[in-house]
């Protein structure tokens, strides 16, 4: 039951609101009751005791003689007493009562009235007194109670009515203050799924964060989508075109009426079939990076890394091609790394021709990989790294995705990658790694 | 017919190049828009031009544009992998006269390149007809008096050039690009033995030779 309550309370902002609102209004209706009933008591006593004064002042200045005086008449009225009185004389004999029991004798006269215990009822009293008599005027106390009950009953029958009409028009009230909120709610309900166009409708200040937010999270996901659409057409350019190359040899290979073309279309669909595969095989890397999982680190060796690339990479592991000046231990993903150095080993060979000679150094956190080719223009050069980019005029069959995974590997472990021309010819990848990983 | 391919794709342009001139087309083959745009500027014997949208330097579109301004309708089919359909409107839009999408099968594009330039010639029928003779490019058969011509590849090539080009003349140079692109190693007299053998089965009144004009075909 809590918990259907708890529910419908977080439901629903309207009946939240409602109900907090309700519950704080009855709160201080509850002790302004309290405050009103404690003063309407307190007024109620102090205008019924100077009543009872009065009265006691009438009754003493208007008494008469003992001989004036009819007992008889006021015996036997016991019930639904408003008002009792009893006379004593000098020695504390009951001269004439208008109860069965007259009051006690009381000490002294007093004209404040006070509150006495009489033949099992509380009593108001007031005490006149001379030489010769005592006149002791009372009245039940319970007269008081009952008129201070009623008017507390009256107070919270109107309460009550209040509260009840108050409540549908709270409920409007509040419906009326959140309808900016519906407006939001109305605008997004109307938008296509497709739309990211920011919200343009005016809201108090209250909502304004929240109409912000959304708009910052609109430009978001519209800059994600649009990098996402970029990346799928350009990966499906790059895939299409390979695959076109593919169907156009081997159709060659079937129907070219030309001997020598056959034969060359069938080794060309093979090497087809070879660029496709590392085209797909880096597509799917890139694409485990860009949503991979939280990495692992651990510690690493760069020297024993550039040595397990350097043999994967066929290339022998002597002075010439592995130079340490200092191995720093450090922290990494050593199959990331890998990739990341089979990657740049890859574009050395693939782009600085097949008698470039290519070198690792490795000193300290710096990680360079440098070729004797021809580098780069300026132009490429600070566009390599985008993804499916490639220096024009390339015969070399890259997809211009390895860079693109560089640099995604070496953001992953907080390096630095630079890629320059050398002065003296050739290109260089520097990987400057950093020591206090990101966790 | 002679086509210029402009395709940064190696095994793509390679694939393409062999396949069109199997198809009895001479092709030149260029990597990228910007030494297309050198080429066309230079040469003008192109008779239609297959462009791969993505390229470096110089996209196809970029090359397309270039192409609609300095050299009007020559026919240029488009070849991408981009295959939304914005992406389609926005290639004809841009004055494509054709369209294929990545992979194709070769057969689709010879027949769609025959169809440009059917278009291209004012013609609805892909066989050419100049009075009595009929020639058809698909099936490189040619017939005189509903008699079939036994031609060979180059004599059905230079028939094809006359008669696609009547009533104009072609010179001697214009039949070397047309013939052979750039790869020709072409001896001097290589065309006249051709037009020569061609003669002699066409009948000798069907070509003219008019100095320093060239040949056309002529009756009479």
């Amino acid at each position: 039951m809590i918990k259907r309550i708890q529910h419908w309370l977080h439901h629903s902002l309207v009946s939240r609101l409602t109900l907090l609102v309700s519950l704080a209004t009855l709160c201080a209706w509850i002790v302004f009751s309290v405050v009103l009933l404690h003063e309407a008591r307190k007024e109620t006593a102090e205008v019924l005791d100077r009543q009872l004064t009065a009265y006691a002042d009438m009754l003493w200045q208007n008494l008469g003689d003992e001989d004036d005086l009819k007992p008889a008449l006021y015996k036997n009225r016991d019930k639904h007493v408003v008002l009792g009185f009893s006379l004593r004389d000098r020695e504390g004999g009951e001269v004439i009562s208008s109860l069965a029991t007259a009051f006690p004798v009381q000490p002294a006269a007093s004209r404040y009235p006070y509150l006495i215990q009489h033949q099992g009822h509380a009593w108001q009293i007031t005490v006149r007194q001379d030489d010769e008599r005592q006149l002791i005027v009372g009245e039940p106390q319970r007269n008081q109670l009952k008129i201070a009950h009623e008017l507390s009953e009256h107070l919270g029958e109107t309460a009550m009515w209040a509260f009840l009409l108050l409540l549908p028009l709270l409920l409007l009230a509040i419906r009326q203050g959140l309808k900016p909120l519906k407006l939001v709610t109305a605008e997004l309900a109307e938008r296509e799924p497709n739309n990211l166009n920011p919200l343009e409708i005016a809201v108090p200040c209250e909502i304004t964060p929240l109409r912000d937010r959304l708009n910052t999270l609109f430009a978001q996901v519209s800059n994600t989508l649009a990098r996402e659409r970029r990346f799928t057409a350009d990966a499906a350019h790059e895939l299409r075109t390979p695959l076109a190359g593919l169907r156009v040899q081997i159709e060659l290979a079937q129907n070219s009426p030309r001997a020598e073309i056959r034969e060359k279309a069938l080794g060309k669909a093979l090497a087809g079939v070879d660029r496709t595969t590392r085209l797909v095989t880096q597509l799917l890397a890139l694409s485990r990076l860009e949503h991979g999982e939280q990495l692992e680190f651990e510690a690493i060796s760069l020297p024993d890394l550039a040595r397990t690339a350097l043999i994967e990479a066929d290339l022998p592991i002597d002075d010439g091609h592995l130079i340490v000046d200092q191995a720093t231990p450090m922290r990494g993903q050593p199959i990331l790394l890998g990739l990341l150095l089979r990657n740049v080993l890859d574009n050395a060979r693939h782009y600085a021709g097949k008698a470039a000679s290519i070198q690792i150094q490795i000193n300290g956190v710096r990680l360079r990989v440098t070729d004797d080719g021809p580098g780069v223009s300026e132009a490429d050069l600070t566009r390599l790294g985008e993804r499916f980019y490639r220096p024009p005029g390339q015969a070399q069959p890259g997809v211009g995705l390895g860079l693109s995974i560089v640099r995604r590997i070496a953001d992953l472990h907080g390096a630095k990658l630079q890629l320059s021309n050398l002065p003296e010819g050739g290109f260089c990848v520097e990987v400057i790694f950093n020591l206090d990983l990101p966790s | 017919m002679r086509i210029l391919l402009v395709e940064d794709d190696l095994l793509l342009g390679e694939g393409i190049q062999d396949g069109l001139v199997d198809a009895g087309f001479v092709v030149d083959w260029l990597h990228d828009g910007e030494a297309g745009r050198s080429a066309l500027q230079t040469e003008h014997s192109f008779d239609l031009v297959v462009l791969d949208i993505a390229m470096p330097r110089l996209t196809g579109m970029e090359l397309l544009a270039w192409i609609r301004r300095h050299l009007g309708d020559l026919p240029v089919l488009l070849l991408t992998a981009r295959d939304s359909i914005e992406d389609r409107i926005k290639g004809l839009d841009a004055g494509a006269d054709d369209y294929l999408i990545k992979p194709f099968a070769l057969g689709e594009l010879i027949a769609r390149i025959h169809a440009l330039l059917r278009r291209a010639q004012g013609r609805s029928e892909n066989s050419l007809t100049w009075q009595n003779i009929q020639l058809d490019p698909i099936h490189k058969t040619a017939s005189q008096h509903g008699q079939t011509l036994d031609l060979t590849a180059m004599e059905f090539k230079l028939l094809h050039l006359l008669m696609a080009n009547y009533p104009h003349y072609l010179s001697r140079g214009q039949f070397d690009e047309k013939l052979y692109g750039w790869q020709g190693d072409i001896e001097s007299n290589t065309l006249d033995v051709h037009l020569s053998h061609l003669r002699k089965k066409l009948g000798r009144e069907v070509i003219r030779n008019v100095r320093n004009l060239g040949w056309r075909l002529e009756s009479d």
